[in-house]
């Protein structure tokens, strides 16, 4: 038996993830476990996590893979303040020490805090080995896929020296075919856009995309003249004289500013037309090249299907467009597509590459991801005894009674923390550390966002539709089980005389009822859909079907179970704490029902809010 | 000084300004030069100019192998 460890840290986003003969036998970040999000420090807690789920040490680890080179990542920090000089003293003088400190020291820091899980003997120490950025990223969306044979398309940020790359998987090989290089980005372009529309940058991204849908893409073209020259194969160049993340502590410039007419939006201050608008422009302009990306690669590799991954590929608005609009019979998204998700393509490489490991593809699995259900779980024992130490009022039913007594609190219109079974990889919550609502209520929206997450207004929430049933729903005609698809709501299913003021603007167009689902739907009436089916998460299948039969309507209102600036909840404490800290209703752990109501009073020393920087 | 609370962090603040005034001495009186030159014999500058007679900005990718999984490089 081969295990094969792999690792993302030192950035953001810290995960690890473990293969057992090239399957994957668990996976989760860092931040789930240290609290702190999107965590950047060595991945203790995870790999412990990992080594226990399979019932091993690291001794039986036969290697750990890191997600890329980091003298490579060095050499292009080194490069870009050769061309900027003298420019750049304040950034390099910021993260110099940082790397001289530790980050050359990458390799020697990994044994050392791998030491720690083999008794300090150097000699049962796995090998170690590197692979590069863009690599760990496309081997997490092929080899994870359900293709034997597939294109292969990151997009990110960067990492070593590409920011985006093209591959071709067959089998169990995985070859690269070519690829755009730092500066010319597009993910640090939808991120320039974050942080000039008032966001943080590597966090706030998916903001500025729920944001678009209010605004008018008046600066498309500004955006395509100045900013990014677009090839017809969708390779671009930008113009990095308005950019200021090569050697600066910010991501835009003056000249940036210049041409938007104004500074950037201060972070927390009100947003107006004029950020929604630029969202809109940025968004639109993502969209094409990605599109333009696609019929690229399909005409010169002739696959049938593509896999995707890196940040911009958890831009679903873009994905939906590519499946609708592509060229490509079947799209398939890494759902850990950012940098979390390249430990476990870290992993896959040292099986397939290093180890020689074949691919095997399960007959009737969906994919290698068992849903993304990779995270630890707690039996019911575990739960009752956690819950119990808390003080916590609680009733245990059996599986049929807490489907149908959550189903009628969910008909009530009661907000409900649904915690079950193992805890999803990657950045989406699809069923077992979410929370819940009625999409048909009116008001959820506003309630959820408000009072629950303690999160901006404006924001969209996502549906769980039982697969089966999907179509009848929303236009959408293949399977978005990691909600990475954006799709409208069918013509059926929406309201159009609803009396809305079509002069209204901005956030203001909150206000209209869109559907008969409301709560899901979005102003421009698309969904963030996620499709449920029985194989994937029985349990959430068999809720959203009681659901069903008591309203009829097989959807759910689904976000994540935290607040604002809170990394998911990983165990039942974080849940408790979650479901006292707000405004939830009740709350499901396994089969254990607890009503606010019946809880002892929730004290705590300090301002519980300040723990979590905003997002 | 070790029983004085404030140690630590005065010591800490010198030592961030020491490093800050390095970090720019090595930044002005180094990287700038050695840049100024690489600059003028580069033939491939980082940050060009939009290029209307190239029909695509792609470049190779590198081949890849077992061996360079052992380098940090």
């Amino acid at each position: 038996m081969t295990y094969v460890i792999g690792i993302s840290a030192l950035y953001h986003d810290s995960a690890a993830a473990l293969l057992k003969d090239g399957q994957i036998v668990a996976a989760a970040q860092e931040e789930r476990f240290s609290r702190k999000r999107h965590d950047s420090r060595f991945p203790n807690n995870a790999i412990k996590y990992c080594l226990e789920a399979a019932g091993i040490t690291l001794h039986e680890v036969r290697a750990v893979v890191f997600y890329e080179k980091p003298i490579a990542k060095f050499g292009r920090l080194l490069r870009t303040y050769l061309a900027y000089a003298p420019i750049g003293v304040e950034s390099f003088a910021s993260a110099m020490p940082r790397w001289l400190a530790g980050k050359l020291q990458t390799k020697r820091m990994i044994r050392k805090k791998l030491l720690a899980f083999v008794d300090g003997h150097e000699r049962d120490l796995p090998e170690l080995l590197f692979t590069e950025h863009h690599q760990s990223h496309a081997a997490s969306a092929y080899y994870a896929s359900p293709f034997k044979q597939a294109a292969v398309l990151c997009l990110d940020g960067v990492g070593e020296w590409a920011t985006t790359s093209v591959w071709l998987g067959s089998g169990s090989t995985l070859e690269p075919l070519w690829q755009m290089n730092f500066p010319h980005s597009l993910g640090l372009l939808y991120s320039a856009f974050t942080y000039y529309t008032g966001f943080k940058v590597d966090s706030g991204e998916y903001k500025l995309m729920g944001l678009a849908p209010y605004g008018r893409p008046i600066y498309k073209e500004k955006i395509l003249t100045h900013l990014i020259d677009v090839k017809e194969d969708g390779t671009f160049r930008m113009d990095m004289s308005y950019f200021n993340y090569m050697t600066g502590l910010t991501m835009t410039n003056a000249k940036f500013d210049d041409l938007f007419g104004a500074p950037p939006r201060p972070p927390e201050s009100p947003i107006s037309q004029r950020e929604m608008d630029l969202a809109a422009s940025i968004q639109v302009v993502t969209e094409e090249i990605v599109l333009r990306l696609a019929r690229t690669i399909h005409r010169e590799t002739n696959e049938k299907y593509l896999c995707l991954a890196g940040g911009v590929a958890l831009n679903c608005v873009a994905n939906g467009r590519l499946c609708r609009e592509g060229p490509f019979s079947d799209v398939w998204i890494q759902p850990a597509a950012g940098d979390a998700g390249a430990a476990l393509g870290a992993a896959y490489v040292g099986w397939h590459d290093y180890f020689g490991g074949d691919r095997e593809i399960a007959p009737n699995a969906r994919d290698a991801m068992q849903g993304s259900y990779l995270g630890p779980e707690y039996s019911e024992a575990q739960v009752k005894a956690t819950l119990d130490a808390l003080g916590a009022a609680y009733v245990t039913l059996d599986e049929d009674q807490i489907m149908s007594e959550t189903a009628t609190l969910l008909e009530q219109e009661k907000v409900i923390g649904w915690f079950q079974g193992r805890m999803e990889f990657g950045p989406r919550a699809l069923g077992a550390r979410s929370i819940i609502g009625n999409p048909q209520s009116a008001t959820m929206q506003s309630v959820m966002n408000q009072k629950i997450k303690f999160r901006e207004s404006f924001r969209p929430f996502a549906p769980s539709v039982l697969a089966e049933k999907v179509s009848q729903w929303f236009d959408l005609d293949t399977v978005s089980p990691y909600m990475l698809f954006v799709a409208p709501v069918t013509k059926g299913q929406r309201q159009t005389d609803n009396g809305e003021d079509h002069s209204l603007l901005g956030i203001d167009r909150l206000k209209a009822l869109r559907s008969n689902i409301p709560a899901v739907t979005h102003v421009d009436y698309s969904a963030r859909v996620q499709t449920v089916d029985e194989n994937s998460n029985q349990r959430y299948y068999r809720l959203i079907s009681e659901f069903e039969k008591l309203t009829g309507c097989p959807i759910l209102v689904n976000t994540s179970f935290n607040v604002r600036g809170e990394p998911i909840v990983e165990s039942p404490e974080d849940a408790y704490r979650c479901f006292m800290r707000t405004n939830l209703d009740f709350l499901v752990v396994g089969n254990c029902l607890l009503d606010k109501r019946n809880q002892p009073a929730w004290k705590e020393a300090a301002n519980w809010r300040n723990e979590f920087a905003l997002d | 000084m070790a029983d004085h609370p404030q140690a630590p962090s005065r010591a800490k603040q010198i030592g961030t300004v020491f490093l800050k005034t390095v970090m720019h001495i090595t930044y002005y009186f180094l990287v700038t030069p050695v840049g100024l030159v690489a600059r003028v014999l580069s033939q491939e500058p980082l940050n060009p100019k939009f290029d209307e007679t190239l029909s695509s900005y792609r470049s190779p990718s590198r081949k890849l192998s077992m061996e360079r999984l052992f380098k940090t490089y």
